[in-house]
């Protein structure tokens, strides 16, 4: 089976990338992170109103656009690249994700609104101690009032709907409930976040008013974990090749000893050796980004080795890359620093390389 | 001759002539002459020379008609197809009446006089040298890392002419008679035991005038024909499965051919890493159950396959019409990663074992055999140094390093 992008995909992530080039600058990005939210309103508004980019893989009845997961990854790749501080991820990625999977009366509405941009959704489900496992849920739902505590949650307060995945009144049962934002018992705690790009949160839900969406079990929650790990390794991938650019670019420019840094060979076989792992890791998160819109795969071993492989490369070219800087890649005005950020938190989120090794054995069966 | 080629119409003269010509208890000889007159042995090959002008995205089908029968095609193995590229592409009408015949026949065995003590990586460096007196090249100097040496009829011979103009510019690229009294040949045996390839020594080794290939000081230009198609037949050296339709004396035949041939290579899957042993090794070690061997295990495993997944994005790549170029020394750098990770996780998994070589060691002395044959896949056919030059300079478009050999050759540092 050979991979390539269709010439529509291609066009796609032209789109996108000019979109972001032009909309969300990093220069307008440092200027977000002093702000409420995190991100403009307007922009974010605008890729899902004008570009049509709100459901990608929702299905059109829903006001989706009906394209596949790969698509969605294309978009988070070229997001990726550009340090993208906005909910498209939390929102149009996650939550959708999660809608989809439900099965209850009322999941068509907020889908259909998330996906118009007319609400912004975000996932609430891993709990303190970044405990992620179904089991260890202590948050739970009775008679339509939620109660405990969820973390990790990205964008938090500028979200409209939540969704949280809890105990269901019925033992060793789950469910997903979505809840208004502004209801009444919801406390939220913004965390520091090494990431100055994504907003993280924690949130208290006191006896809360909540919809049930549907019932999870293991199996449905693994899926929507994949597809969540799968999301954001192409997300990571999009940064590593942008940290690949960078280092290049200031290399080719940079000159010591009477010329550029990029003639040395010490420089040279650095990006070399990046430009190999950041083609690998690619190779394993488009394969991975395929394999969730079949069934017939093993989703789950090609979602790990795309999460693994993203995490040690993204990391890397980050680390790279302000070494190839050198004293001003250390610098707080040289924007290194920004995705390196995001490199170290996406890097442990839903699990790190090692976690992720591990689980591929177990997933192989060895 | 212009024909107009379909998938149908090549598939059907192909099967007619087959039908009327191939017999498995033919002579091998016989049966190889009769199909290098047909040009359907090297059917992309100009009709003039022993081919039939087909375009090269039909020749497939040609070999799937050949499957079919189970016929014998051309004689394939060692470095013959580069010989007979380089001198279709550069040689003389003399020298294609007089070569190319017996190449595909398999009549003739050849081998390559590139690399030698003093020129690796910096390959443009030769100092063998050849020297025009009395109507005759005369030759002086040493190569080594030839395959085959020893079975050879003919070199290609890699030989600097000119000392007084810079390197690239001073060389001249000739066939040469290995039977003769200045050529001594002798084995070179590797780390690991096996020797698998040839030193070369020149002493006086005389070439007629006629035996030149294209002009003199264009050597390296030809070099780089006979590299390009290296590099094309990298993945097919060990010789290609032939579909046997019936018993028939010319197999056996065409297998001594290849045994022949193919024998320097039975350790380069070993070279390789053995990735395909890795898992059953942890089973029946049981270090499986060892944390650190199983992140290290996983790590190559995911390596692997990426590697494979990045091969074939290039090969979809390439059938859009994006032409292959440095991506192969993308694929080489893997390899060379993954033979390495390999080579760790085979010595984790037999842990103290791996002290232990030949019938006392792991599988009869394999891992140790993995263990000695790696570090060959980092150098070989092109150094992990080398790629990462090609990679950033080609792909990243970072500057080249200055050089320091541009002058005349007489006066460059050399060893």
């Amino acid at each position: 089976m050979e991979f390539a992008f269709t010439d529509e995909q291609n066009q796609l992530r032209e789109t996108v990338a000019q979109f972001l080039e032009s909309r969300c600058p990093i220069a307008e990005t440092r200027n977000q992170i002093r702000s409420t939210n995190g991100h403009d309103q307007d922009v974010w508004r605008s890729l899902v109103r004008d570009l049509g980019l709100g459901g990608i893989h929702a299905p059109v009845e829903q006001g989706g656009a009906g394209l596949s997961y790969v698509e969605t990854c294309i978009v988070l790749e070229e997001m990726g690249r550009a340090l993208y501080s906005g909910p498209f991820l939390s929102s149009n990625v996650l939550s959708v994700n999660a809608l989809m999977c439900c099965e209850g009366a009322n999941t068509a509405t907020f889908l259909t609104d998330v996906v118009s941009g007319d609400s912004k959704a975000t996932l609430a489900f891993i709990e303190r101690n970044a405990k992620w496992n179904l089991q260890e849920f202590e948050c739970s739902a009775n008679n339509g009032s939620l109660s405990g505590e969820k973390t990790f949650v990205f964008d938090g307060p500028s979200a409209d709907l939540l969704i949280i995945a809890a105990r269901s009144n019925i033992s060793d049962r789950y469910g997903l409930y979505a809840v208004e934002a502004n209801s009444a018992g919801i406390d939220y705690v913004a965390l520091d976040s090494i990431d100055l790009t994504r907003r993280l949160s924690t949130i208290r839900f006191d006896s809360v008013k909540a919809i049930e969406l549907g019932a999870i079990d293991e199996s449905k929650y693994q899926a929507f974990l994949d597809l969540a790990v799968v999301a954001l390794a192409n997300e990571m991938i999009g940064g590593a090749q942008r940290m690949l650019d960078s280092a290049v670019e200031y290399a080719s420019t940079r000159v010591q000893f009477g010329r550029t840094i990029g003639s040395l060979q010490a420089i040279k076989h650095k990006c070399a050796e990046l430009l190999l792992d950041v083609e690998l890791a690619k190779s394993a998160c488009y394969r991975a980004a395929e394999a969730m819109d079949h069934e017939d795969l093993n989703r789950s071993q090609l979602a790990s080795i795309a999460k693994a492989m993203a995490s040690d490369v993204f990391v890397r070219a980050a680390l790279d890359c302000i070494q190839v800087h050198g004293g001003i890649g250390f610098t707080w005005e040289n924007d290194t620093h920004l995705w390196y950020r995001r490199a170290k938190s996406s890097e442990v989120y839903l699990g790190d390389s090692s976690f992720h090794r591990e689980r591929y054995l177990q997933e192989l069966g060895v | 001759m212009n024909v107009d080629w379909s998938e149908s119409k090549v598939r059907q003269d192909v099967r007619e002539w087959l039908r009327a010509n191939w017999n498995p208890n033919a002579k091998l000889i016989d049966w190889r002459n009769t199909l290098v007159d047909s040009g359907w042995g090297m059917p992309a090959w100009p009709s003039r020379w022993f081919g039939v002008d087909l375009p090269p995205g039909l020749v497939p089908v040609v070999l799937e008609e050949f499957n079919r029968f189970g016929a014998v095609g051309v004689a394939r193995t060692g470095i013959r197809l580069l010989a007979a590229e380089t001198l279709l592409a550069h040689g003389t009408d003399e020298q294609r009446e007089r070569f190319l015949r017996r190449i595909l026949t398999g009549e003739e065995i050849w081998c390559q006089l590139f690399s030698e003590p003093g020129s690796g990586s910096d390959l443009a460096g030769v100092t063998t040298r050849a020297e025009q007196q009395g109507g005759v090249w005369i030759v002086n100097g040493q190569k080594v890392w030839t395959t085959s040496a020893h079975h050879a009829d003919f070199g290609l011979l890699l030989a600097r002419t000119n000392w007084d103009v810079p390197k690239h510019q001073g060389m001249t690229y000739f066939v040469i008679d290995m039977r003769q009294g200045g050529v001594d040949v002798q084995p070179l045996r590797q780390m690991n035991g096996y020797a698998s390839f040839n030193q070369v020594f020149f002493t006086n080794a005389t070439i007629p005038l006629n035996m030149r290939v294209d002009d003199e000081g264009n050597g390296w230009r030809v070099a780089m024909t006979t590299l390009m198609y290296e590099r094309r037949a990298a993945n097919a050296l060990t010789g290609q499965g032939l579909n046997r339709r019936s018993d028939g004396s010319i197999y056996e035949e065409e297998a001594k051919e290849s045994a022949l041939l193919t024998e320097p290579y039975t350790w380069y899957p070993q070279r390789a890493g053995r990735v395909d042993l890795a898992v059953d090794r942890a089973l029946a070690t049981k270090s499986i159950e060892d944390h650190a061997t199983r992140q290290e295990l996983s790590r190559l495993l995911m390596m692997s396959k990426c590697a494979e997944w990045t091969a074939s994005r290039a090969r979809a790549a390439q059938q859009q019409g994006q032409s292959q170029g440095p991506e192969g020394s993308l694929g080489k750098l893997a390899n060379s990663q993954i033979a390495k990770q390999a080579l760790k996780v085979h010595t984790m998994t037999s842990g103290m074992e791996s002290m232990l070589a030949g019938e006392d060691g792991p599988l009869d002395g394999l891992i140790a055999e993995i263990l000695l044959s790696v570090p060959a896949i980092s150098i070989a056919g092109g150094t992990d140094e080398i790629q990462k030059n090609i990679i950033a300079e080609r792909v990243l478009g970072m500057e080249k390093e200055p050089r320091l050999d541009s002058g005349p050759f007489r006066d460059v540092r050399r060893n």
